[in-house]
């Protein structure tokens, strides 16, 4: 299991260079970029750029130039903001959309893995439709639609919750957190609901009550464990979800956290902050998904004992 | 037998199941008992009902789309079949336990062993885990398992398959219940190691003077070890009663049908091979295959002549499915050659090997794999009728697909069905009939009856001996079962880790 | 499952066989979500071809005395701040969201069917090296990858179903690999090799027709997913661009103005969302037809 573990850190390495050398390369293809000969910027962001990457440079000397920055964590200045680097803005809004990210998950894993495992407790009966149509509301109303929704009719008509901000009143986090989740919460019970009554065919259930143990052992000591398989293995592309998410959200409830911070970045071409932000997302979105397999993977017992 | 002093006694049991057909009943009023200390066995092919039997009286069938209709099932004075679930929790497992077939899935492969076998204990006992797990590992020491305190810890991947089922045995006995159900407890198993369970669970019945009923569809094994025995067909109990006299003396003809199917020492008279006049037809020379360095077919060399039934027999592992899939190149020969009517079937080309398969076909032996789920019988047979040029018009071929379909005993009424709409014996006719179509002068049979019922067996067996005799063709036929190749063969060839002991 | 008994008369008609396929057909009639999917989208495909024929308004037809207006006679839907008929923009809208949509899904299933197939009937040394590549790019943040290239070279809608596509074959290439894989082991693949059939004839008569199940399966559940992905790239501004618009962008230009113009938000919301949910049924329900485990047995009392 370990050498598995190590196995899959050492893979990780050639993706995160692919993703650095792409994000570089498509920076640098870009018209109107850092990097184009013809380009209108004022005077003070030149004057840095040139410090930094040596845009004179070739190439290859501007790209390792780079790479040697971003092992040092440093992620260069702003394009649009003169005076502020691109870590500095990083750094203010990654613990936020970290935040928000952890509500999301925590919010689309309780609710998630509850109504699924109730749906598959008596499938096909009205225990097991209404939840699983509601899921499918989740899953059919992305985050862009359901939080203005949500906005109107909890914000707007019965002003019940703020709309905007993070952390200037109090209850102004449930309607993000709510909102990045809820579609995660339909996808998770979905799965649930798929793993679970997988499991609950198996000959080993049969076995199971043939020993006069009762519903609730069952379900959580026999079953439980091979039905969550498929649920903690989404929980990798789940995290990589969110963190997208995070950018509607994030526009929409006003929250400044790195997701707006990209999509005003987008907007404006800011080029450093489009090129740093990914990267660090990437990287992150990596790292969570090695974790998660490797995770699903301790959960089989064969794999887990295999030197 | 009387009804009192029953340790089990089940009378008018029905139970029906919903399917898309409408409703079918699966077991239709059984009623039979059993004694304490004894063995009853329950006979019968797929569809009888014999597993569905033992399911409703524990409780375990999930109604919809099983229903039982009536009935009781009485244990010590409680009718099980009207009891409530709860009722019932406190008997399964404690009271009365139940193995099942297949010991792979059978045990939950995200717990240790050990702890599936304390369970029972700890539930139905209260027994401290700590002592559980004492009694639990003499428990495991005594099925037979070795090293008992290590395995304990163990999983079920780490056990081989006679040693799970030992632990399935050891799991259902640390209650010491006073009735064991074991559902083809042996079936699943490798046939080196189904007599030692065997052995073991009836040693372990008569020490404990526990009550034993054991599904078979096996007559040998309710011989073996029962006293009294119920035969079952399409959920009829037709005969029951003391094991000697039902398998001496039958009196349904059911029940004689049944002991007639399995193969009795060799083929009749008028299907033996007449040695002189016979040319050679294949040569296989110093054959060797290996996968990843482990050597699955070693040194193998063999000669069969035209018109000659060759049987290979072998434990599983011994290397005859890949001798044969060798022969017909369906895999790579590592060194050694093939020879068929002097041609080097191992050395030629793509194109000349398509057009020399004509003469030297295979038949598998899974029934529901064999056949594409997509095509008809029609399609399926005319497909090797036009590929070698066998008929090439409309009418052409459709003649040809019903004289195939007759030759193999099938109604050509039937030439549009699908493969899911026939029965296992029914789909290997087909899979015949399609090795036939090319008119092949040797056919490769890989188990081809070893998934099939007893009955439906012997009628395949008897419809190959046929058709090889009167076509002239040569066969070569695999199994594990002695009896079966002991039956077909002219010449026997056994086989063990890849390499050859002639008979 | 009805097995055949020999009919009294030998000589009798053939009776018709009951395919797979005619199986599958009738346990979808049964399910009405399912159904209810299927009829939504032929309705919906129906009213996007129609659109030009049938759209109330041209597609650019402003009104600016009237500017926004809640839905009336003369405009079902309303009219959006230039006035223009909000009806109208939602089918055309719906054109372009659907085209994305089927568009995309087909550039993920030529590619991904492809990769699955060689991959999985081939096997050995080429699957390994093939499927090593699908997991590597599988790690791939692509949606980040496919924002990022929107940034950069926006304005392309070719590239737009390109990219999308490209994001989704992955998943189709692993499906049909895994299908064509477990179909390569059954037996009646090895007595086609052994009745003497070419290795394209069987791809083509035997692999084929059993793999395409699961891929019409996946496809109806790919076609939502690339459509929300579309609406999502699109309410950044990183979509489709003007004049043209779609779903995305109309809900988009909706939030600006939801407290004074909920309407705007709705209509729009409202088509994605029923799509949505008509594919997801549909591909659920397909999902249950094709495959015969009944989910009845599960129940755990």
């Amino acid at each position: 299991m370990s050498k598995l573990a190590l196995y899959r850190l050492i893979q990780g390495i050639p993706v995160l260079l692919v993703v650095v050398t792409v994000t570089f390369f498509l920076i640098r293809a870009a018209p109107g970029g850092p990097f184009d000969a013809e380009r209108t910027l004022p005077p003070e962001v030149v004057k840095n750029l040139e410090q930094r990457y040596n845009l004179d440079a070739p190439v290859a000397e501007q790209f390792f130039d780079y790479l040697g920055n971003l092992l040092r964590g440093d992620f260069g200045p702003s394009f649009r903001y003169p005076n502020r680097s691109v870590n500095e803005l990083i750094a203010s809004g990654l613990p936020i959309t970290f935040e928000l990210a952890l509500y999301a998950i925590l919010v689309a894993v309780i609710i998630g893995l509850a109504v699924g495992m109730l749906a598959s407790i008596k499938p096909n009966s009205l225990q097991d439709y209404l939840p699983m149509s509601l899921a499918m509301i989740g899953i059919c109303m992305p985050a862009f639609l359901l939080g203005p929704v949500l906005v109107l009719v909890f914000g707007i008509w019965l002003e019940w919750l703020p709309v905007s901000g993070w952390g200037y009143s109090p209850g102004d986090k449930i309607l993000p957190a709510v909102t990045l989740g809820f579609a995660y919460a339909a996808y998770i019970a979905r799965l649930t609901r798929g793993g679970m009554l997988e499991v609950l065919n198996q000959d080993f259930i049969r076995t199971a009550r043939a020993k006069g143990l009762s519903t609730r052992r069952i379900l959580f000591k026999h079953a439980l464990r091979g039905g969550l398989s498929p649920v903690v293995a989404f929980l990798g592309p789940a995290i990589a979800g969110l963190l997208t998410g995070s950018f509607v959200v994030e526009t929409i409830f006003q929250i400044p956290g790195l997701g707006r911070f990209y999509v005003q970045a987008a907007f404006n071409r800011d080029y450093t902050m489009i090129m740093g932000t990914t990267i660090l997302l990437s990287c992150l979105i990596v790292l969570l998904n090695i974790l998660s397999d490797l995770i699903a993977a301790w959960m089989n017992p064969r794999i887990r004992g295999a030197r | 037998m009387s009804e009192i002093n029953s340790l089990l006694s089940v009378e008018n049991l029905r139970v029906s199941f919903d399917t898309r057909d409408g409703a079918t009943t699966a077991v239709d009023d059984i009623s039979f008992c059993i004694k304490a200390g004894q063995t009853l066995g329950i006979v019968g092919e797929s569809g009888s009902g014999k597993s569905v039997t033992c399911y409703a009286i524990l409780g375990l069938l999930q109604q919809p789309p099983a229903k039982v209709e009536q009935g009781k099932a009485l244990f010590a004075g409680i009718d099980l079949v009207a009891s409530s679930e709860k009722v019932l929790r406190t008997i399964r497992g404690n009271r009365i336990s139940m193995i099942f077939q297949d010991p792979m899935t059978s045990l939950n492969p995200y717990l240790t062993v050990g702890e599936q076998i304390i369970e029972p204990l700890m539930v139905h006992a209260g027994i401290s885990r700590h002592d559980a797990k004492t009694k639990a590992i003499s428990l495991l020491s005594e099925v037979g398992i070795e090293n008992a305190a290590k395995r304990f810890n163990q999983y079920p991947y780490e056990y081989s398959g006679g040693m799970r089922q030992r632990a399935m045995i050891a799991m259902a006995l640390i209650t010491e219940p006073e009735l064991l159900i074991a559902d083809e407890p042996t079936s699943a198993l490798d046939v080196s190691v189904q007599q030692q369970i065997l052995e073991l669970i009836k040693s372990l019945q008569q020490r404990l003077g526990i009550g034993l009923i054991i599904i078979s569809h096996d007559l040998d094994v309710v011989r073996d070890i029962a006293q009294h025995v119920v035969v079952m067909k399409k959920g009829v109990a037709v005969e029951q009663g003391e094991v000697d006299q039902v398998l001496s003396s039958p009196a349904h003809p059911y029940t004689r049908e049944l002991i007639n199917a399995v193969p009795r020492g060799v083929k009749p008279e008028q299907y033996r091979f007449a040695q002189d006049s016979a040319r050679g037809l294949l040569e296989v020379r110093h054959m060797s295959i290996s996968f990843a360095g482990f050597n699955a077919v070693d040194d193998v060399s063999l000669r069969l002549r035209q018109g000659e039934i060759l049987g290979i027999v072998g434990a599983s592992g011994s290397g005859k499915s890949t001798l044969s899939r060798g022969i017909v190149r369906l895999e790579q020969l590592d060194c050694g050659e093939v020879l068929l009517e002097q041609v080097p079937l191992h050395a030629l080309g793509k194109a000349a090997l398509r057009s020399k398969r004509k003469d030297i076909q295979m038949i598998f032996q899974d029934p529901y794999a064999s056949l594409n789920p997509r095509m008809t019988v029609h399609d399926a047979l005319a497909e090797p009728i036009k590929l070698h040029g066998i008929a090439r018009s409309q009418e052409g071929i459709r003649q040809q697909v019903v004289r195939l379909m007759e030759e193999v005993d099938l109604s050509a009424a039937w030439i549009n069905k699908y493969p899911h709409e026939f029965s296992g014996g029914q789909r290997q006719r087909v899979a015949i009939a399609r090795a036939l179509a090319v008119e092949p002068k040797l056919i490769v049979a890989d188990e081809p009856v070893s998934a099939l019922d007893v009955t439906v067996q012997a009628r395949v067996l008897d419809l190959l001996l046929q058709i090889t005799k009167k076509r002239g063709l040569s066969l070569i036929f695999i199994s594990h079962d002695l009896k079966v190749v002991n039956y077909m063969a002219d010449r026997i060839i056994t086989m063990r880790d890849g390499k050859i002991y002639e008979v | 499952m009805s097995i055949v008994i020999a009919p009294a008369d030998p000589a009798a008609e053939p009776q018709p066989g009951r395919s797979l396929w005619k199986d599958a057909w009738f346990r979808l009639k049964k399910n009405r979500l399912a159904m209810f999917g299927l009829w939504t989208m032929l309705l919906l495909i129906g009213l996007s071809i129609l659109t030009p024929w049938i759209a109330p308004y041209g597609y650019e037809t402003q009104d600016l005395a009237l500017g926004a207006a809640p839905p009336s006679l003369s405009h079902w839907l309303g009219t959006d701040t230039l006035g223009r008929d909000l009806l109208t923009r939602l089918l055309y809208g719906g054109r372009v969201s659907l085209l994305v949509g089927f568009a995309a899904t087909a550039v993920s299933l030529v590619v991904g069917v492809l990769w699955g197939t060689i991959a999985g009937y081939v096997g050995g040394v080429v699957d390994a090296l093939m499927m090593r590549i699908v997991d590597m790019l599988y790690a791939l943040p692509f949606m980040i990858f496919v924002i990022l290239l929107m940034v950069v070279f926006g304005q392309s809608f070719v590239l737009l179903f390109l990219a999308i596509g490209l994001v989704e074959w992955l998943t189709m290439a692993r499906i049909v690999r895994g299908q064509v894989q477990s179909l390569s082991r059954q037996e009646f693949i090895s007595a086609a090799v052994v009745m003497g059939l070419s290795d394209s004839q069987i791809i083509k008569r035997h692999v084929v027709p059993n793999v395409l199940g699961p891929v019409m399966v996946y496809i109806t559940l790919t076609i939502p997913a690339v459509m929300l992905f579309e609406a999502f790239l699109s309410f950044l501004g990183l979509g489709v661009q003007p004049p043209q618009s779609s779903w995305g962008v109309l809900i988009a230009n909706g939030v600006e103005t939801m407290e004074e113009y909920p309407w705007l938000l709705i209509f729009p919301g409202i088509a994605l969302s029923v799509t949505l949910f008509a594919l997801n049924f549909l591909g659920d329900g397909l999902r249950d037809a094709l495959d015969p485990k009944s989910v009845e047995q599960n129940r755990i009392e």
